[in-house]
């Protein structure tokens, strides 16, 4: 009764021991969440009688400078909330199988003495396989043991590499950064086999295919404290507020300061709120705004006052002063076409790459000046000369380049620019362009600067003949203020007075301008488009490069920051290589039959020059083309076993590798051999098993969700969509039955049961973020965090490295009995970005249609025979192998030795000794963080001297002082537990933060003259790729969003009476990232319980849909039953279903479907590429797993809304 | 000092983004046990809506404010220190489960127990009160966001 003392004798105090008692705990663990949220967040464990029972944020930050507001606390409303799945019903804690297939495993297995007979007497019987096929998602789990589901995952692997070859296991985990070992557990132990992985930053529609054509970079950001530099911030398809919970305070602390901020959002968004200016601007409609900005800016700081410190910016750091030779077409009018070559003229003919060295204007002379730092320059012999010094890289004299030929210029030719505002490819303005004339070899040709195509193109009248906008607010002529009116909502006026505010901040601060970009642009189908325009009116401004300046776009956690020592242990390159890294956007519209469903790219792409072979046609033979070209890659390889294809090729007499690759060529160019997608209905090319780890790869990820239920997995779906490819299709070869159900066995690793658990066949218990040792990182601040085990693995839960590790083991031990030998492979690998194969291709030949010879490496796949030993994965993956030792890690091409620091680690840490040798131990999940933290060099400083030693050879410019002072720092994954540890400056990547500097984007390709890895060299506003020309795509342009009548999703799906169409939009929500933390009873709770759908309130009222009613929203592809948000700030016409939903969670059935159970936001979406991102061995525009290809486009995508009345469960 | 109640905190509303880490930080560490499940000490709400628990701020339903009493202090409407004693077990203004919410959670477990059957098993809500079936009309931050 002491609270009754308390009464009478408060001062003690003594009610509060309740309260004391109930806060004490054992222990506090550092760890964080691996859940793709880019937070990084640095959080404390509270363990209480061996108990998880919170967490809380971490404070210990250390400060980057007094200055700035410090990053903690990190964390947020879904992290606080993650230890609730540890103890929850939801958690998966034991091994489970489907027990349809558990009773035929046990049965085949007491049939067969052989395991790998067992498994085949399974999926060779085709009722038997339906069976379990058919099963799939329909409940029926029961529990096994983890001896037995890793004898049918080893006997499923080993019978898969024998009858099919060992490209048909493939294997997806998404983004690395949030847990890199947990990551690296499956695709290392894929690799080992010979196995595939698959894509995900594309894929989730992450990557921003911009970044690689203007910089030839996947993505490089500054962290959120360099926010507080900015002058200026817009927020474009961005809800900060929202989804970057812990870092939206700078973006407030900023604003104090005295930072313009503008939201652009067609809804009310949180952001709206911190915005000195909201610009409701229509979804999917942001390049025709800043089209028009830089329309202004171009006009008003480039002609009629030019700003020099704009000026200045563009001649060193971007493409603006290189000649572009104009093509001659019909009636006298001209195009613009390649940027001039030094191999087209006389003089420079004969230098190394000449076709790959460009030319500009000098000033003064008024020559030609081949610079340095061109991609020519990045490969040839001799080294020194990439650095972007403006000097001839012949003469080594100064150039002084030129913008305007206006007024120097030898002629006026009239040019034609095109116009897409109407969605076709056929208008086009004619404007007249000032010209020198270059006498070539081919003759004498006009050339112009990218500058003059940039005004003109933008319809920025200097006094030439041509269709030029009267001004401003002229709505006839692309791209003025008054134009864009029609495609944004937004008036003229706001254009121009965001655009001289804009230019007046970059002026005054030297380009602290900033825009923080995301998803809600990324996701359409011509993000590329919007986010040039965007960077341009950086560009223009002189803002990149600079703190407080750039494009930051944060959207997936992709930046894994030791990329170069966590690269061979995650693919396994330190044993053999190269690793079968799959772009999963094309895997999937290919094997998951999407292309059968889709027609003629040209219906979604408007394009200028349908002539070309990659600009008109279906997208699944672009692919195909993309394939053997070498451009993008294929796994499965080809349309028979690769272990085959050698014996094939032995059986030919084919003795050395290099016979044997002859070999395959002949096969291949005879077409007796095909690559897989150029047949991807056929038994022999479909992929058989699937790994899943660390995502929800059939729900959250599953873009035509309903698509990988019916064809990949064969059981039931919601899609009525019909197969319209047939007409449009040329060269994949068309079945018209196909079988359903490609895949033999799918596992997913999980720790809570989601949907891909709840499809698969079997689910293994895996631990959660506080159960095993890992790393995370992220582009949001510069530090890098550990995952700790504050307790063991719960129930039979273990870590993934544990769980990889132990099937490797018991596959190892299988394949030692049952499957014993040295196997050869052949491996097909694009060509690669960072490579010399980035000149492999100055011209779009196809050797299947005879335009030139198979050339492996030049004209078609990389291939490689290698040697593989399944009795030998464990102990490799195990082994830090010695591929590294000796030929020591490399990033981006830039290479260093560690021989020595390897041989001096193996005397004082673990090891492992087999063979005859030792090799550095990665048995234990921590033993792997220590070698990835020892070897990298933004982790040990001495190997970030040596790599700036290596950059310094090819730039012939030192930039060791970068590293110097850091070149004793070394940290252990004891050091990132007692504090957050901040990541060291290198080559790498291209921020700075040595001393108190923040790091920002491309501020050492600025400061250091460190060239872009693009084709000049510098940053791209012009793409001379013929590709980009035939799409009209070379020059900044706007294409509008696809109406609904284009994406055909609404074919079969019919509305009526209290129906509507709305555009769907699926933008990253508050109460779950991704699809984690979004079936916890905290989130549940604090949001409605349920995945809900927004409308707008007026759309609402037409519908008869009140708030909270229950609707069904549905189209071609599939089904979503939910609940309704009626709010005024959703914009009409559209709706909201924030990313992403579990089906497994509180959702009726479709009456619409044949009361079925509906699905979740990805069963209305589907997989809908654009072939001009697959093109490759180009400069930048060259193949990188997660860093070039087509993305998982999904906002142009249509459904209807009806009000759904009776609730069946 | 005699500290009885702490009635006011003070947040800097324009660095504060209604994320709801500190509402789960309380409940985590306070209100996670049963019979405590509607109980959400620490909350944050965004208007228009009508509060946690509804229309708290509706001073005639629930008795609230202060009053100047005769002697001109300022006084608790509802109650005074003696008679609070007498309205520990019963106070008629105080606001009941209907004026919170009705707590829910889900039947997870269907997930993993779900026979075989011919579709999807998806887990159901169920009220934490009565076990059974519920049909979720309120929660603690039902009108969250609703303007930005």
């Amino acid at each position: 009764m002491s609270w009754i003392k308390d009464i009478f004798d408060p001062q003690k105090r003594s009610w509060e021991e309740f309260y004391r008692n109930r806060w004490s705990h054992d222990k506090v663990v550092r760890s964080t969440h691996g859940v793709n949220c880019t937070g990084s967040c640095s959080w404390n464990i509270y363990v209480k009688n061996g108990i998880v029972v919170w967490e809380l944020q971490a404070l210990d930050y250390p400060i980057i400078d007094q200055e700035i507001a410090p990053y903690e606390p990190r964390g947020c409303q879904r992290g606080i909330s993650y230890s609730w799945y540890i103890y929850s019903p939801l958690r998966v804690k034991y091994p489970y199988v489907r027990g349809v297939l558990l009773d035929l495993w046990r049965k085949a297995r007491r049939q067969h003495e052989n395991p790998l007979d067992a498994w085949q007497s399974i999926v060779s019987d085709p009722e038997a396989r339906r069976k379990y096929q058919q099963a799939r998602g329909k409940g029926g789990f029961r529990r096994s043991t983890w001896s037995e589901v890793n004898e049918i995952m080893a006997a499923a692997n080993l019978h898969t590499v024998r009858r099919y070859g060992p490209d048909r296991i493939i294997g997806f985990s998404p983004i690395p950064a949030m847990s890199m070992i947990s990551y690296a557990a499956g695709a290392r132990f894929l690799q080992l086999m010979g196995g595939v992985a698959l894509s995900f930053y594309d894929w989730y529609c992450d990557l921003p295919p911009a970044s690689p054509e203007i910089w030839g970079e996947q993505t490089d950001v500054a962290e959120s404290a360099d926010w507080y530099h900015s002058k200026f911030i817009a927020t474009v398809g961005s809800n900060v507020l929202m989804t970057r919970t812990p870092d939206a305070h700078f973006l407030v602390e900023a604003r104090h300061r005295g930072t313009k901020v503008v939201v652009f959002s067609p809804d009310f968004s949180q952001t709206s709120k911190v915005g000195d200016l909201w610009i409701p601007i229509h979804q999917g409609q942001d390049g025709a705004f800043w089209m028009a900005v830089n329309h202004v800016i171009l006009k008003e700081c480039h002609v009629d006052r030019p700003v020099p410190g704009f000026v200045d910016y563009l001649k060193r750091y971007s493409d603006a002063p290189f000649l572009v030779v104009l093509e001659e077409q019909a009636e006298g009018r001209y195009r613009a076409g390649k940027l001039l070559r030094a191999s087209q003229v006389e003089a420079t003919s004969q230098v190394e790459n000449a076709e790959w060295k460009m030319f500009m204007l000098d000033e003064e002379s008024n020559a030609l000046r081949m610079p340095k730092g061109m991609v020519g320059h990045r490969w040839q012999k001799q080294k020194g000369e990439w650095n972007l010094k403006l000097e001839d890289s012949l003469t080594g004299q100064p150039i002084k380049p030129t913008l305007h030929l206006l007024g120097k210029h030898e002629a006026i030719l009239p040019v034609e620019f095109a116009d897409f505002s109407l969605g076709t490819g056929d208008r086009a303005s004619t404007r007249h362009v000032p010209v020198r004339y270059v006498e070539t070899k081919e003759g004498r040709v006009a050339v112009t600067t990218v500058m003059e195509l940039l005004f003109a193109q933008h319809g920025i009248n200097r006094g030439t003949p041509g269709d030029w906008p009267a001004d401003y607010s002229d709505d006839q002529q692309p791209y003025t203020p008054g134009w864009q009116e029609r495609y944004t909502g937004v008036k003229a006026s706001v254009v121009i007075e965001f655009a001289r505010e804009w230019a007046r901040t970059a002026e005054h601060t030297g380009g602290q301008c900033s825009v923080i970009i995301g998803a809600g642009v990324n996701h359409w189908y011509h993000n590329n488009l919007i986010y040039r325009a965007v960077i341009n009116a950086l560009m223009f401004c002189g803002c990149i490069g600079k703190n407080g300046g750039g494009l930051n776009h944060y959207v997936g956690q992709e930046k894994l920051v030791p990329q170069a020592s966590w690269g061979p242990m995650a693919f396994a390159t330190d044993w053999s290589g190269p690793p079968r890294q799959q772009n999963a956007p094309s895997f999937h519209y290919m094997h998951s039959d999407q292309w059968r469903y889709d027609r003629s790219f040209n219906e979604m792409c408007p394009v200028t020059d349908q002539a070309h072979p990659m600009a008109r046609g279906h997208t699944a033979d672009k692919q195909a083309m993309a394939v053997r070209c070498g451009w993008m890659p294929c796994y499965p390889q080809f349309d028979q076993s690769n272990l085959e294809v050698v014996k094939s090729a032995q059986a030919a007499g084919a003795k050395t590798d290099e016979e044997i690759i002859a070999f395959v060529v002949k096969q291949l160019k005879a077409r007796k051999l095909r690559f897989a997608m150029e047949d991807p209905d056929h038994p022999e090319c479909f992929p058989r098993v699937w790994y899943i780890w660390r995502g929800n790869a059939l729900m959250s990820s599953a873009k035509g969700h309903e698509y990988f239920l019916k064809h990949y997995l064969g059981t039931h779906h919601n899609a009525i969509a019909e197969e319209v490819a047939k007409p449009d299709l040329q060269e994949v070869t068309w079945h018209d039955k196909v079988d359903l159900g490609k895949l033999d066995l799918v596992v997913d690793l999980n720790f809570r049961m989601d949907t891909s658990a709840l499809y698969s066949d079997i689910v293994l218990p895996a631990a959660t973020y506080y159960e095993k040792n890992d790393l995370n990182s992220t582009d949001m601040h510069s530090f890098i965090h550990p995952l700790q085990a504050a307790v063991p693995p719960c129930w039979e839960s273990k870590s993934d490295w544990q769980i990889f590790r132990n099937l490797a083991e018991a596959t190892s031990q299988m394949a030692a009995q049952h499957l014993p030998g040295v196997f050869k492979d052949i491996v097909a690998s694009p060509l690669a970005h960072d490579t010399p194969a980035e000149l492999a291709q100055p011209a779009v030949k196809d050797w299947a249609k005879g335009e030139c010879e198979p050339i492996p490496g030049k004209t078609m796949p990389n291939l490689k025979v290698v040697a593989r030993d399944y009795s030998r994965v464990f102990q490799k993956f195990v082994s830090f192998g010695p591929n590294v030792r000796t030929n020591g890690l490399a990033m981006h091409g830039t290479h260093y030795d560690i021989a020595d620091v390897y041989d001096a680690y193996l005397k004082t840490n673990p090891v492992e000794q087999w063979s005859g040798q030792v090799y550095p131990s990665l048995r234990e999940d921590k033993d792997a963080c220590n070698v990835i933290l020892h070897f990298a060099p933004e982790t040990n400083g001495e190997f970030a001297y040596r790599a700036y030693e290596s950059e310094s050879h090819k730039t012939g410019i030192d930039h060791t002082h970068l590293a110097k002072d850091t070149r004793g720092v070394v940290y252990t994954f004891d050091d990132l537990i007692l504090q957050p540890r901040r990541t060291l400056t290198t080559p790498f990547w291209t921020g700075i933060t040595t001393g108190k500097r923040t790091y920002s984007a491309y501020c050492q390709n600025v400061e250091e003259l460190i060239p872009w890895r693009t084709l000049t060299g510098r940053q791209h506003l012009y793409l001379d790729h013929e590709v980009y020309r035939a799409y009209g795509e070379h020059l900044p342009t706007y294409k509008p969003r696809a109406e609904a009548i284009r994406t055909r999703d609404l074919v079969h799906s019919k509305s009526g009476p209290g129906s509507m169409v709305l555009n769907l939009l699926t933008p990253h929500g508050k109460w779950h990232i991704h699809s984690t933390y979004g079936d916890t009873l905290r989130m549940k709770t604090l949001s409605r319980g349920v995945y809900p759908i927004w409308i707008n309130d007026k759309d609402a009222a037409a519908l008869g849909i009140e708030d909270n009613d229950w609707v069904e929203v549905f189209n071609d592809h599939g089904v979503v039953c939910t609940r309704s948000i009626v709010s005024a700030r959703i914009p009409q016409r559209t709706c909201l279903i924030y990313h992403a939903p579990e089906r497994t969670l509180s959702v009726p059935k479709s009456p619409e479907r044949g009361n079925r159970r509906a699905g979740g936001h990805n069963s209305l979406t589907r997989a809908r590429l654009k072939p001009l991102f697959m093109i490759g061995g180009y400069a930048q525009f060259t193949y990188g797993f997660n860093y070039w290809g087509p993305q998982g486009v999904n906002r142009d995508t249509f459904v209807i809304v009806k009000k759904l009345s009776q609730i069946k469960w | 000092m005699d500290v009885r109640a702490q009635i006011a905190m003070v947040f800097h509303l324009d660095k504060c983004i209604g994320c709801h880490t500190c509402s789960v930080a309380c409940k985590n560490v306070w209100t996670d046990r049963s019979g405590a499940e509607y109980m959400w000490w620490n909350n944050v709400e965004t208007k228009p809506g009508t509060g946690y628990p509804s229309v708290w701020e509706n001073q005639e339903k629930y008795n609230g404010g202060w009053v100047i009493n005769s002697e001109g202090e300022l006084k608790l409407r509802c109650q005074t220190k003696a008679s609070s004693y007498l309205k520990l077990f019963y106070n008629p203004f105080q606001a009941t489960l209907d004026d919170y919410y009705e707590p829910w959670t889900y039947k997870y477990e269907d997930l993993f127990k779900a026979p075989l059957g011919d579709d999807q098993p998806t887990a159901r809500p169920i009220s934490l009160i009565t076990g059974e079936p519920i049909d979720i009309k309120a929660g603690p931050n039902w009108d969250d966001d609703l303007s930005g």
